[in-house]
């Protein structure tokens, strides 16, 4: 069972930080995870999930979102570095991280992660027409800051 | 709105900037070694606290359970009325130092009378120089899976973790399942797992019975003390982690006071927390619940048919007109036909049949799928003309003001501060001390949403048509295959209706019949069947048309000489279709050197005194959508228009790629 446990939380563990890193930021990416995989472990076992991946990404949207509630405005993108200010997408970055939780969740899942809008509904376990909407809206508010 | 290629890389270099900052996940070990030390375990579900913070995410994930927001406003209470009796036996020394004798139930409150009480939990944390997070909250406890719990008021702390909502917030076990607050959105109702909610607050220990599971394996008793009246064993305990001292009500076992770590100390191991809880009043006592009542969605019979158009303003300059036919619960329609997002426009939801169809066109992304289960009218759009507030609730949390007349018909006028809505697509008023006013005009006559206006967005309608005449091709499911690739541009525009049938003699003599080049019916998609390119003109019409034609041929060229069954795509039929006679059109050809098979509207030797032989009327295909000429249509394999774009505004780089889709050219 632990090895089990293991090897799906094996698979996941690098998607599940950074979909974290985009919701609450990376520095607290960490928090978020660890917070996830505590509370989960200590009810029960990954192996006794119908859906491990799917269960795992929205305790870490749910998670991220109640410390985003809790925090109104700590900073979500990374931290401006000469590096990273320099970047000439920092706008983008910037407007990503304006989005609400759950558009920048479908943001992510839809174009970084390029899954369908069907597995993005799934993985964040609402419906299809609720995701398109997330997008569309997210799309209308970083519209002016893609060139 | 459509993303170009373009814009799509660049928010993926700015995701990019959030996924190279991620750091390492953490080490499988780190969760083998929690699950090694049991006792560890039980130091995150010590308190209330922990559950109830925990609760706000976790329900959601381990149950998908309804949520409910009811902050601000507590449900009446209905019911016996409270009885306190308070027993509180003497207190007795004991030399013995036996451990407390109370109910000792890990599984359940099964054995715990109910009790009410107020308890403060206190985060006490000194690296901080700060009081950290308080609160102090109302408990009733009636029996498993009933119970209340309401913040009294609450004081941010430092930390991020701790929060129940502030003050106001309810959490109501009603015997099934758990009502609490949500910040942003409601998940759906499902039903909940039975047997799962066995304490008191969510998957929690405390107040509990179980004060054996929190203490670890060796709890020491170390004295009694009176605590809010009531006679306890103060019992030491001691994990591997940390030490905590719990104080058990005698009688009933529940755990009325602890000092030791408030959770999450080693998730932010920096911190070095300590804090506790402890009741200020307790009394076991008959308590009441109140009914949380689920307001149920009753559509069915409720509207009549009717057609609507809505305009829905998202703010920021976003702005839907959506279109409504809807026939029964399980015969609708709802289209955006304006949109400030143009490529927006064209999208609809289509239930009918047993079947959903939905097409997003900013998402290029269309199916028709079977219907399971009920599909509200609420789909692309939110509000929706269905959605209402259960006047139940209106009461409570809205004032109800003079009537109005919208479009000439009277109106319920509800003005309601502080609510929210949504619980299965269908709207209920619950009260968010977060959220502002919000009105609401419902049609008197049918209940139907008319208007509203509040924060963030408002809707008005424009046009409402009761009984409306349906015509059948509203509800007539259009099979369209998904599409992977990248949007196509706006100017490719979804039609709703299939080209009309159409034949005309081809310049070679030959026959051409639309009806040929379509999907057999009941065979299988793909299996058959030609998209048809079409574009129409007239020699003398100047430059424009022989631009066009002469970028037709290209195309033809490219495509229309090819047998693309070898890539996997549907063969490509193009047709010039040329508004003259047959003479001028075949001169023309040889002349521009157009090899193309071509269609004569004018065939002087069908017909000389009428001039021409019928085929170029306004309701021949290519005027199916359009109105002018030169035009580009293409149709595909069922029939559908999938393209049309009248004068210089095609782009043939656009219908070169489009056409590279088709045909297999390029991946999709």
């Amino acid at each position: 069972m632990e090895a089990d446990d293991e090897a799906i939380y094996r698979k996941h563990s690098g998607d599940l930080i950074r979909y974290a890193a985009v919701l609450v930021g990376p520095d607290r990416a960490e928090d978020v995870l660890s917070s996830v995989m505590v509370r989960i472990l200590c009810k029960r076992s990954l192996m006794s999930l119908d859906e491990p991946r799917a269960y795992l990404f929205r305790s870490v949207l749910n998670e991220s979102r109640g410390m985003l509630r809790q925090r109104r405005s700590f900073p979500i993108a990374p931290q401006g570095t000469t590096l990273v200010a320099s970047e000439p997408y920092w706008d983008v970055v910037q407007a990503v991280a304006k989005l609400p939780a759950r558009q920048r969740a479908a943001v992510f899942l839809r174009y970084w992660e390029d899954l369908s809008v069907v597995e993005v509904a799934d993985l964040m376990g609402t419906r299809v027409g609720t995701i398109k909407r997330y997008l569309h809206l997210a799309r209308g508010s970083l519209k002016g800051t893609l060139s | 709105m459509t993303m170009t290629t373009e814009e799509r890389d660049q928010l993926r270099r700015a995701l990019s900037v959030y996924v190279e900052g991620a750091p390492t996940a953490p080490e499988w070990q780190d969760w083998n070694f929690q699950r090694a030390v049991p006792d560890r375990q039980h130091r995150f579900v010590t308190g209330p606290v922990v559950a109830l913070v925990a609760a706000a995410s976790l329900v959601l994930v381990v149950l998908g359970g309804i949520t409910l927001l009811l902050r601000g406003n507590i449900p009446e209470v209905v019911g016996e009325p409270v009885t306190t009796m308070t027993v509180a036996p003497s207190v007795t020394a004991t030399t013995e130092m036996s451990l407390p004798t109370g109910p000792v139930n890990p599984a359940a409150y099964a054995d715990v009378p109910s009790f009410q009480g107020t308890v403060r939990y206190f985060q006490h944390d000194p690296a901080l120089g700060s009081p950290g997070w308080q609160a102090t909250v109302s408990v009733r406890f009636a029996e498993p899976m009933r119970f209340m719990y309401t913040v009294v008021e609450e004081r941010p702390g430092d930390d991020d973790f701790l929060f129940l909502g502030g003050a106001g917030t309810t959490f109501i076990g009603d015997g099934t399942q758990i009502w609490l607050d949500e910040a942003d959105d409601l998940p759906p109702l499902q039903t909940q797992q039975p047997g799962f909610f066995r304490h008191l607050f969510y998957d929690s220990e405390s107040p509990s019975p179980a004060w054996n599971e929190i203490c670890g394996a060796s709890p020491e008793r170390i004295g009694v003390e009176t605590i809010a009246g009531r006679h306890t064993s103060h019992i030491a305990c001691s994990t591997t982690l940390e030490d905590y001292e719990l104080w058990i009500d005698e009688e009933s076992g529940v755990v009325l006071k602890m000092r030791g770590p408030l959770f999450v100390g080693d998730l932010h191991p920096q911190v070095d927390r300590d804090g506790g809880f402890e009741f200020t009043e307790f009394a076991i006592a008959g308590v009441s619940i109140p009914e949380v009542k689920i307001p149920q969605v009753e559509i069915a019979g409720f509207f009549p048919p009717f057609h609507m158009v809505q305009e829905i303003d998202f703010g920021g300059g976003s702005v839907d007109t959506v279109e409504y036919w809807y026939r029964d619960e399980s015969t609708w329609r709802e289209s955006i036909i304006a949109s400030s997002a143009p490529s927006a426009v064209g999208s609809f939801q289509l239930v009918a049949d047993g079947q959903v169809g939905q097409c997003i066109l900013e998402e290029d992304l269309c199916s028709v799928v079977p219907l399971e289960g009920d599909r509200l009218l609420f789909g692309l759009q939110l509000p929706s003309p269905t959605s209402r507030v259960p006047l139940e609730f209106v009461g409570d949390h809205c004032d109800q003001l003079a009537e109005e007349t919208i479009l000439g018909r009277a109106a319920f006028h509800f003005a309601c501060d502080g609510v929210r809505f949504e619980i299965r697509g269908t709207w209920v008023a619950l009260t968010d001390p977060t959220v502002g006013r919000s009105d609401y005009w419902y049609d008197k006559g049918t209940g139907l949403a008319v208007k509203y206006t509040g924060e963030g967005w408002s809707w008005d309608t424009q046009l409402l048509e009761l009984e409306p005449v349906f015509d059948d091709a509203i509800f007539v499911h259009q099979e369209v295959e998904e599409q992977a690739s990248e949007p196509w541009p706006d100017t490719y525009v979804a039609a709703d209706g299939i080209v009309p049938a159409w034949s005309g003699p081809l310049l070679d003599g030959t026959t051409l019949d639309l009806d040929d080049f379509r999907t057999l019916p009941g065979s299988e998609p793909g299996s058959g069947g030609s998209f048809v390119v079409v574009y129409d003109w007239f020699p003398t019409c100047g430059p424009i048309c022989l631009d066009g034609i002469t970028d037709f041929q290209k195309l033809y060229d490219k495509y229309g000489t090819t047998d693309w069954s070898v890539t996997g795509g549907p063969n490509i039929e193009f047709v010039s279709v040329v508004d003259d006679d047959v003479s001028v059109a075949q001169r023309t050809n040889e002349r521009l050197g157009i090899t193309v098979p071509t269609v004569a509207c004018f065939a002087d030797e069908i017909d000389p005194a009428k001039g021409h032989n019928g085929l170029c009327t306004p309701d021949s295909p290519w005027s199916f959508w359009s109105i002018g000429v030169p035009s580009w249509t293409v149709i595909d394999t069922d029939g559908f228009l999938v393209y049309g774009v009248t004068g210089r505004d095609y782009d043939f780089a656009e219908l070169d790629s489009l056409l590279a889709d088709i045909s297999g050219l390029t991946e999709s």
